[in-house]
């Protein structure tokens, strides 16, 4: 970052930088503990998650009540104001995939009436995808790293992929067991969530590449894979 | 001042305390001395003002000759301090820059950790001011710069080093890196100097997977082998039971039953001996044996003993190997030990007479090798795919090496499985009709006796057209 002449600018700046990367930390254990946790019907653990979500929220509205100071106080321009700016919006985005590992987390009861284990593989193999996924962007955000932005943006397709072949999956496997619905509905919200974590991650993206750069990413839209969802008979998720 | 020295050349915090004073207690003892040099300067002054005095009739000659001699010995004094200060100020100077001190903590810390082959960096204040490339690539930290400490950003780690700044004892924690969500890492975290409020912490990162892998293998091992052993007991069972209710009174099949009972225990016998020889060739691996086997004698005597297993499948085994010549007469010597050997020999020809169809021919040969020679290239086979299983350290050959090999022209085994065929409970294809007597473990021990014996087993085979195993062992030196 550059070196302002009232070096607490500088300063504030750098631990606002800082306590997103520690946000993000705390979002990037919450996703795999909560895949894990559900997985192995591991209640005490989720329960964990669940508390360690107030946590996420309380550091929110702390980067949120010192970006308005700096905002008011400092009047940052160019750069410094992008720099602020995109702390705001990652610590939001930061936020919700914390919401949506809740809502992971807190299914972990409801999995114990699965009775075919191996399809439960899925939301391990997807949750590690995504962790990984927004691991990367983070390291992008952290080293101001534009192009590992740009191809954390581009690797989304691949969860996409993998949410709907897994959607077929888990729809084929309630169409053979009806007593396995209930049990079903809920890991398809669960891949839904983490769906939606890898969409927060490339938003996150976004906000890096505009940070470093200046300029949007979202202009030359990214091709979205929904409508293949829907020729597979999955739509209203 | 001796004592602020000590301190100083041990204790790198002091000079930190010192250095956030601004003068250094060093400083302040340079300047005394250079004070007590000047007042012996104008003390000398005023007595040589004197002896003008007196020389030019201002005072008696008495006080004269006085003020003389005290000038002599003030002058004296002050060129002794000269001396002594020069002395003590030569070394002192080294000692006394917090700076160069500081750089030179800064130096000792990076190049402890680049000396680490584990992941390790040291964290100051709020930064990360040292690291080795393998926590780089761990946490993606880019190397030109001082990264913030938050760049770790797992919570526990970060959790564990604030923990270690407040209570100063070191703590330890097991991530998963999200970046490597198949990974585990147990983290070291360590204050490295306690005296200061915010003492310099060093993390030391250890790989899980090992760990992990041993513990997946222990648990494999333990279900192989119950599989295994449970296999033979049910059809055991399972026979005793029919005999005591259906055919109870079905005298004429009972021997039938029993010879297949016996069968089935004499496979659990040979199952449990090879699992129980397995186990104590593990217990002596750290025993290196250092008797002397000549193979010329151990060979012939083993196959003796092989001999009517193969003519019961009317198997031929062709024999090669060097002549009992004068010449010859040391040159099949080995160091090992006979029973490891001997099992070895049994092992490997006892597979090749099994994997062969009746009426089939396998060939058995040995030879010496020229230090220079990669041993398992004595006798290559063109277009067949090889596996080394165990090799030997290098550079320990300076005898040469003996080869034994064995070949077969049985189906052969596919590239695929040549690795795996050590290992314990590998079977290559239960459904191509393997022989029912194995166990699934004579390679495993083969192999161990092999990496025992500091020697090597290698593998090569072709589907279709057999498989051809050698084992080479270190030569006897040619004086014993």
């Amino acid at each position: 970052m550059n070196d302002h002449i009232v070096t607490a600018f500088t300063d504030e700046l750098e631990s606002l930088s800082a306590d997103i990367l520690r946000m993000g930390g705390m979002v990037e254990a919450m996703i795999m503990d909560a895949c894990t946790a559900t997985v192995a019907v591991d209640r005490a653990r989720a329960e964990q998650i669940v508390k360690s979500d107030d946590d996420v929220d309380a550091l929110e509205a702390d980067i949120e009540r010192r970006i308005t100071e700096i905002l008011a106080r400092r009047q940052p321009m160019a750069r410094d104001l992008r720099e602020v700016l995109a702390a705001l919006k990652i610590s939001n985005e930061l936020e919700r995939i914390g919401d949506l590992s809740k809502s992971i987390a807190k299914r972990a009861s409801v999995m114990e009436t699965v009775r075919t284990r191996s399809v439960l593989k899925g939301v391990t193999r997807m949750g590690g995808l995504v962790a990984a996924q927004l691991a990367s962007v983070l390291d992008a955000y952290g080293n101001r790293d534009d192009v590992l932005a740009l191809q954390v943006w581009e690797d989304d397709e691949d969860i996409d992929h993998y949410y709907n072949s897994y959607f077929r999956e888990v729809l084929s496997y309630m169409i053979e067991d009806p007593s396995t619905i209930s049990a079903g509905a809920h890991i398809l919200f669960m891949a839904k969530n983490l769906e939606r974590i890898g969409d927060h991650a490339t938003n996150i993206a976004e906000l890096v590449y505009f940070c470093v750069k200046g300029d949007y990413l979202n202009q030359h839209a990214r091709p979205k894979l929904d409508s293949l969802n829907v020729q597979a008979g999955g739509d209203g998720v | 001042m001796g004592n602020n020295r000590i301190l100083l050349t041990h204790c790198p915090c002091e000079i930190s305390a010192h250095e956030r004073d601004g003068s250094s207690g060093l400083t302040s003892i340079g300047t005394q001395q250079l004070r007590q040099r000047d007042i012996w300067g104008l003390i000398s002054g005023f007595i040589v003002l004197l002896i003008a005095l007196c020389l030019f009739g201002g005072l008696g000659w008495g006080a004269a000759s006085l003020a003389a001699v005290l000038g002599a010995a003030c002058l004296l004094a002050y060129a002794r301090t000269v001396d002594a200060e020069r002395d003590r100020a030569a070394p002192l100077q080294h000692t006394v820059d917090p700076i160069d001190r500081h750089a030179s903590i800064q130096k000792a810390q990076r190049d402890l950790v680049l000396a680490l082959s584990q992941p390790a960096l040291i964290v100051k204040d709020n930064q990360i001011t040292a690291f080795n490339s393998s926590a780089g690539a761990l946490f993606s930290l880019n190397i030109d710069t001082v990264p913030p400490v938050a760049s770790l950003r797992h919570p526990r780690l970060l959790g564990g080093i604030s923990d270690v700044r407040q209570r100063g004892e070191s703590s330890a924690c097991e991530i998963v890196p999200a970046r490597h969500p198949g990974q585990s890492w147990s983290a070291h975290i360590t204050a490295l100097t306690d005296h200061q409020a915010q003492p310099d912490i060093l993390i030391v990162l250890t790989d899980l997977a090992p760990v992990r892998r041993a513990e997946r293998a222990r648990a494999d091992f333990l279900a192989n082998a119950s599989h295994e052993l449970r296999t033979p007991l049910t059809s055991i069972s399972g026979f005793v039971e029919t005999m005591q209710g259906v055919a109870k009174d079905d005298k004429d099949a009972w021997p039938r039953f029993i010879d297949i009972i016996a069968e089935q225990a004499s496979h659990m016998r040979g199952l449990i001996s090879d699992l129980l020889s397995l186990s104590r060739i593990e217990l002596g691996s750290h025993e290196v044996p250092d008797t002397i086997i000549d193979l010329r004698q151990t060979l012939p005597e083993c196959l003796e003993a092989m001999g009517h297993l193969a003519k019961r499948q009317k198997i031929k085994v062709s024999v090669q190997w060097p002549e009992n010549t004068e010449e010859a007469a040391n040159s099949m010597a080995v160091i090992g030990a006979e029973s490891e050997i001997k099992q070895v020999v049994q092992n490997l020809v006892g597979n090749a007479i099994k994997y062969s169809p009746e009426g089939g021919e396998i060939s058995v040969s040995a030879g010496r090798l020229d230090p220079e020679q990669p041993p398992f290239m004595a006798r290559s086979w063109e277009g067949a795919s090889r596996a080394v299983l165990v090799s030997s350290p290098a550079g320990d050959e300076k005898d040469g090496t003996i080869w034994f090999s064995v070949r077969d022209r049985g189906v052969g085994i596919s590239p695929e499985h040549l690795p795996r065929l050590g290992e314990r409970f590998f079977r290559v294809d239960d459904s191509r009709g393997g022989p029912v007597e194995g166990t699934g473990l004579g390679l495993a021990i083969v192999k161990h006796i092999m990496a025992h014996h500091h020697g090597g087993l290698a593998v090569e085979s072709r589907l279709g057209e057999g498989a051809l195993f050698t084992v080479w062992f270190k030569a006897a030196p040619p004086d014993r």
